[in-house]
């Protein structure tokens, strides 16, 4: 690692301002020696680009599940000034809204076990999930803004889910400032048939047993028991969030040379966010992440549905209440304490998760003393978790925590290093029914393609940013 | 005339190379397929494009977002491409003929799923006559 970066203690990498020229602000990195080992050093120089740009509060973050990414490396957290700072849809990233949900279902997993397999067959066939599907949700000309407008909302009214499933979302399932005028047609045609859709790569959905609770007044206030069975979801926008990035990451790039922005990377293209450009992309990334939770809640439907048919249980005998839903590529309008003074902050979470603390108002009533679920997904081998939000968060990394495991390896080395081997062979001997429709995606989403998340959320737990309520691990995986 | 696909930390590209920018955007088209199904498409339908760029990079990022549009709302993949490239207005304009399969992906092997091209450690670039490319797609 480069001698400039500081240790500052066993869980924070500091990279000083004058690291590299332009630099608004040191960027912190949480990792301990382990985690830190395996840190690309181009990671690293993409959390120092992220502090050159302008109005930058406080430092540039990044998560411990931290990878490359396009401009702000995945696990990056950085806030910007909402009178003088940027808006990135590179701090963003292409799957607007990408996020997770947990649903816990009344039964414990051994009552699943006899009826495991039927029940994965049953979530297989009615979770479209995969490149090229389709066979979502079809939106008629008249219908298609409305989902962008109302979030999961929109799917509730349309039968998909339970009216209180809302209240245990992150902004309730929808942000006020979506602008569906500013979503392209194009994008609007990639979504036509994508609501209720799971997609392809690390999307995944995920029949789980509570293994472990660390934290029983949290995982009470959640509804979580050792033994439980639970479901994870892991999906976002779709090719409509997709297409709207892309869309203004061209128009960032003639807005950030208009408005004078430097630019360390292309892909960091950015707008004032009080420029017109940059309340363009505001208002279409909102709607955009509205989209996204629009498909998880139609996702939330045919789960139930699919445990119903196979179990032959009704609602209140599965439970399958929804925990709650994060969003973990997103930028947001909050106001959060910077060097004791309260501000108004766009704050980029991209490949993060909120993780607000005890008390905080956005937060549901039955949230309130054990602070916000945060969930994260681990790989399909090993297990995930559900963290609570910390004071400490709040004070350190506006309210975020990490995402994820971190990929450890790319698509091609996996698959290199998963020749001869049968995945779903080797996960079936632990117990785990996989159902995958791409021929090299168990492959390329092999365990040991990710950090062990044990590694990640020790870090997390270590620096006081969330601490551990419960640890998951999966019994029957569907991948796209 | 070649392409190859290779991995990124979490994704995926295509270096190229070419005797022309045109026939090496032809070549990024190939590679776009690859990716996105294992098994080749049928030249059984043709889409017409025209584009315009201020340089050889940002066409062949904007080239093959809209394959990745195509291939996303109608399922089309690649089976040929021939592209010619004209300066114009200070710039570049393309014209693209595309032969594929539509629905390709109700028949054949799934692949990965591209979310769009980027900016990120673009390189398109000649020397001697011959052209070169590195693109990185989202995925």
């Amino acid at each position: 690692m480069d001698p400039r970066i500081k240790r500052l203690d066993a869980f924070r990498l500091e990279i000083p301002p004058g690291y590299k020229q332009g630099m608004n602000g040191p960027a912190i990195v949480y990792a301990d020696e382990a985690v830190a080992a395996l840190i690309e050093p181009e990671a690293l120089e993409q959390a120092a680009n992220t502090a050159t740009l302008p109005g930058l509060a406080g430092a540039a973050l990044a998560m411990p599940d931290i990878h490359t990414g396009y401009g702000f490396p995945i696990g990056g957290v950085a806030a910007f000034d909402a009178r003088d700072g940027v808006i990135s849809p590179g701090g963003v990233g292409y799957d607007i809204n990408c996020g997770v949900r947990l649903l816990a279902s009344s039964l414990e997993a051994k009552d699943l076990a006899a009826g495991l397999e039927k029940l994965a067959s049953a979530l297989y066939a009615r979770v479209p999930a995969g490149v090229g599907a389709g066979g979502g949700i079809r939106l008629g000309k008249r219908d298609r803004e409305a989902p962008l407008l109302k979030g999961a909302a929109w799917a509730v009214e349309r039968g998909f889910g339970r009216p209180e499933d809302l209240r245990r979302i992150e902004s309730g399932g929808a942000l006020p400032g979506a602008d569906p005028g500013e979503v392209s047609g194009r994008a609007l045609e990639r979504g036509r048939d994508q609501l209720g859709t799971l997609g392809s790569g690390n999307h995944f959905l995920e029949v789980q047993e509570v293994t472990d609770v660390y934290d029983e007044a949290a995982a009470r206030a959640y509804g979580l028991f050792k033994g439980q069975a639970a479901v994870m979801l892991h999906t976002g926008s779709r090719g409509l969030g997709h297409q709207v990035c892309t869309d203004f990451i061209e128009v960032m790039r003639r807005a950030a040379a208009r408005y004078g922005i430097p630019l360390a990377d292309q892909q960091l293209a950015a707008a004032p966010f009080r420029s017109t450009e940059g309340q363009r992309y505001f208002g279409a990334m909102q709607a955009a992440a509205n989209y996204a939770w629009a498909n998880r809640q139609a996702l939330t439907a045919l789960v139930r549905e699919a445990f119903e048919a196979a179990l032959g249980l009704g609602e209140a005998a599965l439970g399958l209440r929804l925990v709650y839903d994060v969003a973990h590529n997103i930028a947001k309008f909050e106001e959060h304490k910077v060097d004791g003074e309260a501000r108004k902050l766009i704050v980029h979470r991209k490949g993060a998760t909120r993780a607000f603390a005890p008390g905080h108002p956005e937060l549901p009533a039955a949230y309130a003393a054990a602070g916000q679920p945060v969930i994260i997904p681990g790989d399909m081998g090993r297990c995930s978790y559900v963290l609570a939000g910390t004071a400490r968060a709040m004070k350190e990394t506006f309210g975020s925590a990490c995402h994820g495991a971190g990929r450890l390896m790319s698509r091609h080395e996996a698959v290199r290093r998963a020749r001869g081997r049968r995945i779903a062979d080797e996960l079936a001997a632990k117990g785990i029914i996989v159902f995958s429709s791409g021929r090299e995606t168990l492959s390329e989403e092999m365990p040991e393609a990710y950090k062990d998340v044990d590694a990640v959320v020790g870090v997390v737990a270590g620096a006081g940013i969330a601490r551990r309520v419960a640890r998951l691990r999966p019994l029957a995986v569907i991948k796209g | 005339m070649s392409f190859s696909t290779f991995g990124t930390a979490g994704d995926a590209g295509i270096r190229a190379e070419a005797d022309g920018l045109g026939p090496l955007l032809a070549e990024l088209a190939l590679g776009f397929a690859e990716l996105s199904s294992p098994e080749h498409a049928e030249p059984v339908e043709t889409r017409g494009l025209t584009l315009a760029a201020r340089e050889p990079g940002e066409l062949a990022v904007r080239f093959l977002n809209e394959l990745v549009f195509l291939a996303d709302s109608e399922g089309f993949l690649p089976a040929a491409a021939e592209a010619e490239v004209k300066a114009k207005d200070g710039g570049l304009e393309l014209e693209a003929t595309i032969k594929g399969e539509a629905a390709a992906f109700g028949r054949r092997a799934r692949g990965l799923l591209v979310k769009a091209a980027t900016y990120h450690g673009l390189k398109v670039k000649e020397s001697g006559g011959r052209w070169t490319a590195e693109v990185v797609l989202d995925i």
